[in-house]
């Protein structure tokens, strides 16, 4: 009888279109939305090379720190390189300007460097910055420079070699090649966030699936529940293998999903497999399980309890970051308690635990999490089977 | 034949037209709602600056964590940082730390370590360690960060004293360089315009969807359906009324936001012969969503007619349409921001990162 009833469960719910579509193709839709929509926002988002100017003149062709500075950050072959560089005329970098064409220009005046700029913004800053930076850089050889030669007239030098003395302070400003220890972790990229929410919604879509499978088994969901009901038959194994049935159809929907979103959207997931299986296998328990609460306490027709399971799984998604990463990050750095009873956000944060950090404890903390979720869910569940029973139908 | 009424529809064709307006007369607390959320989070977000035309440096978001004594020159160090980014208050423990990085909380972290002061002021070179997102902010935190240290690092070999050093280091990083900013346009009053713009579009989204969506539904009430198809009214004329109405509440919904964006960003909007192009987008982008609505609704009515069996796959093309479309023009509405009037998105990174958030939340909103 289990494996009889296994069969037809299968059956019924690969035969129900339109509960394929939700839990089969809607997140693979979602998925290719997704990726169309947020694949180059973290490419932008870096810093690209900047479009600048320089007026020329003969006090910037004398200026050599300036002139020498500007056209090493613009060498082509500079694997540093921040400006892509334009000698012009004023008027001609006034055009370029007031076309967009470049981010600001530079002129020399009186000998003091002055940028044109049309607006404020990140890269005008950085032209600034850089300009300063360039200029701090004379001061420091000159101030080096007056220092030696002041100490060399002082220890009676009869003749003080200027140029070698600049030369000199000129290697000291700018041999410095200052480097920083990165100890970031590589993984970094936050609209992975956006996949991981889905593949929480698919597994908790797949209540739906065990609510469908039960409501057949339910005496006051239907004719079928009715026949059901009173056919002389184990309640029990009835009950299992429907949830079996409707457990292997969710992780088939959720493998698809995996397999679309790995092999052709490429979306990093971190390494171990197995622990994505686990996580996978766990939160699709708890969208089973939460499927059967639903379906077992709630004394309504099938399209409410549709509805509120939908409801219930959408605004677990929503503060698991799905309609704006930022969400996640707010709801746990303020009230961290809901994202703790959230199964939405267990698979989320397990399976960011596993692309972002190293150490597995914050994962193991949410597939625990996902199982005592479960179970609770499960517990509720067979109460309320046991307690059924119906005056009237 | 039926007279003309003054907007030139037939009277019988008024029937459609006013049965449209009596029920969106009763869905238009809907449009109020999502109108009253937008200009709470308007006024919310524009009411925190003043007008600005002169050059203000963006500054990145840094979190320091020093494990030093803050004095001497690791004070001056954490000084100078604060001075030149936002610092971000955050739990310290690592997990948080990281966190706030990941989720662009904090765009780059600097670890000054122990006894960082005395390894300085001993000649040697203490290893600073750092945590960045990689973007353009964290890149220039890090300008900032070397900056600092390769000047510490060349007066150290000529000074001795801590306090000599430390001023002569100050003096060298005070150097400004003279800025002349050539738009005269507020750039505050652009960022306003940029976020009213990006969230009005999800409120027309909303209220356009909502609305538009209950009055079809209410036009195919089953009973209400067969009553209309043994009229004499010709059907595809009853669907070029309901599709003109939706047009036209589409167009007043429209007017409505942008003589909104005229009262609340002010004059600035008179002034910016391109700003128009927001309100240009954002009508495209609403005609989008009308079309794909009313495609979507009124195919299950035509099912009954033979030429509407196209109508299935021209639904998903509009439905699709509608989305991308829909993307597109929000997106062009904060490119515009950065192309058009120059100023934008680069002006404040965080109205760049609010036009991305909202950008995220159009996208999400049209696909639920």
């Amino acid at each position: 009888m289990f494996i009889h009833n296994f069969k037809y469960t299968l059956k019924t719910l690969f035969g129900n279109k339109i509960l394929i579509f939700w839990t089969f193709a809607f997140p693979i839709i979602m998925a290719t939305f997704f990726n169309l929509a947020f694949s180059n926002i973290e490419n932008s988002e870096k810093l690209s090379i900047i479009d600048i100017a320089i007026v020329e003149s003969e006090e910037f062709k004398n200026n050599e720190i300036l002139k020498q500075s500007f056209e090493a950050l613009s060498d082509e072959e500079n694997e540093d390189r921040l400006f892509s560089l334009k000698y012009v005329q004023e008027t001609t970098a006034k055009e370029l300007l007031e076309n967009g064409e470049i981010t600001g220009y530079l002129k020399l005046d009186e000998d003091k460097p002055k940028i044109v700029i049309k607006s404020n913004g990140i890269n005008e800053s950085i032209l600034k910055y850089v300009t300063e930076e360039i200029t701090s850089t004379s001061k420091i050889v000159q101030d080096l420079a007056n220092k030696k030669i002041v100490k060399e007239s002082m220890q009676g030098k009869a003749q003080v070699d200027y140029e070698k003395i600049y030369k000199k302070a000129l290697e000291i400003a700018t041999k410095e090649d200052i480097s920083f220890k990165n100890i970031s972790n590589a993984n970094l990229s936050y609209t992975m966030i956006e996949f991981y929410t889905l593949i929480a919604m698919t597994c908790l879509y797949g209540g739906i699936l065990a609510m469908t499978a039960i409501n057949n088994s339910l005496a006051n969901m239907g004719n079928v529940g009715k026949r059901t009901a009173v056919a002389p038959i184990s309640k029990g194994k009835l009950i299992i293998s429907s949830v079996f049935a409707s457990y292997i159809t969710q992780l088939i929907g959720i493998s698809l999903l995996f397999i679309y979103t790995i092999f052709i959207l490429k979306v990093d997931y971190g390494n171990n497999l197995p622990l994505i299986v686990l996580l996978t296998l766990a939160g699709s328990l708890a969208g089973l399980s939460l499927g059967l609460v639903v379906a077992t306490t709630l004394k309504t027709n099938e399209n409410v309890k549709t509805g509120i399971l939908l409801a219930v799984t959408m605004f677990g998604c929503f503060l698991s970051g799905m309609m704006g990463i930022t969400m996640k990050y707010i709801v746990d750095t303020n009230v961290p308690i809901i994202n703790k009873l959230n199964p939405a956000s267990m698979i989320t944060d397990g399976l960011y635990s596993l692309y972002y950090y190293d150490t597995f404890s914050r994962y193991y903390i949410n597939v625990i999490s996902l199982l005592i979720f479960s179970s609770i869910m499960i517990a509720i569940s067979i109460i309320q089977l046991r307690k059924q029973k119906y005056e009237t139908l | 034949m039926g007279y003309l009424s003054p907007i030139g529809i037939e009277r019988k064709e008024m029937t459609v037209f006013k049965t449209f307006l009596k029920i969106l007369n009763k869905n238009k607390f809907v449009v109020l709602l999502y109108t009253i959320i937008l200009l709470v989070f308007g006024v919310f977000n524009m009411s925190t600056s003043e007008n600005n035309t002169n050059f203000i440096a963006v500054k990145p978001d840094v979190l320091i964590i020093n494990k030093d004594e803050e004095v001497g020159l690791t004070k001056n160090l954490i000084e100078y940082i604060k001075d030149n980014s936002n610092i971000i208050d955050i739990k310290l423990e690592e997990d948080s730390v990281n966190d706030a990085l990941f989720y662009r909380d904090v765009n780059y972290i600097i670890y000054i370590p122990e006894n960082y002061r005395q390894m300085i002021l001993n000649g040697e070179t203490p290893e600073i360690q750092i945590k960045s997102t990689g973007d353009y902010q964290s890149s220039y935190a890090e300008m900032l960060l070397s900056r600092y240290i390769k000047i510490q690092n060349i007066y150290l070999n000529e000074i001795n004293s801590e306090v000599e050093l430390i001023e002569k280091i100050n003096n060298t990083l005070e150097n400004q360089t003279q800025i002349e900013v050539t738009s005269k346009l507020d750039t505050n009053s652009l960022s306003k315009a940029s976020f009213y713009y990006n969230f009005a579009s999800y409120s027309i989204l909303a209220g356009a969807i909502y609305v538009i969506c209950l009055i079809l539904s209410s036009f195919n009430e089953k009973s209400i359906r067969k009553r209309t198809i043994i009229s004499s009214m010709n059907y595809k004329k009853h669907n070029r009324i309901l599709l003109f109405s939706n047009g036209l509440f589409a167009t007043f919904l429209w007017l409505f936001y942008v003589v909104i964006s005229f009262i609340i960003v002010g004059k600035t909007m008179f002034s910016l012969a391109r700003t128009n192009i927001y309100s240009k987008f954002i009508y495209i982008y609403n005609v989008c969503i009308n079309n794909s609505i009313f495609n979507s609704n009124n195919n299950k009515q035509q099912k009954c007619n033979k030429w509407n069996s196209k109508c299935n796959s021209t639904r998903f093309k509009f439905f699709m349409w509608g989305i991308c479309t829909s993307r597109m023009a929000t997106k062009k509405c904060s490119n515009n921001s950065t192309h058009d009037t120059n100023i934008l998105v680069h002006s404040n990174q965080r109205t760049n990162e609010n036009n991305r958030r909202v950008q995220h939340r159009n996208f999400n909103a049209c696909i639920y």
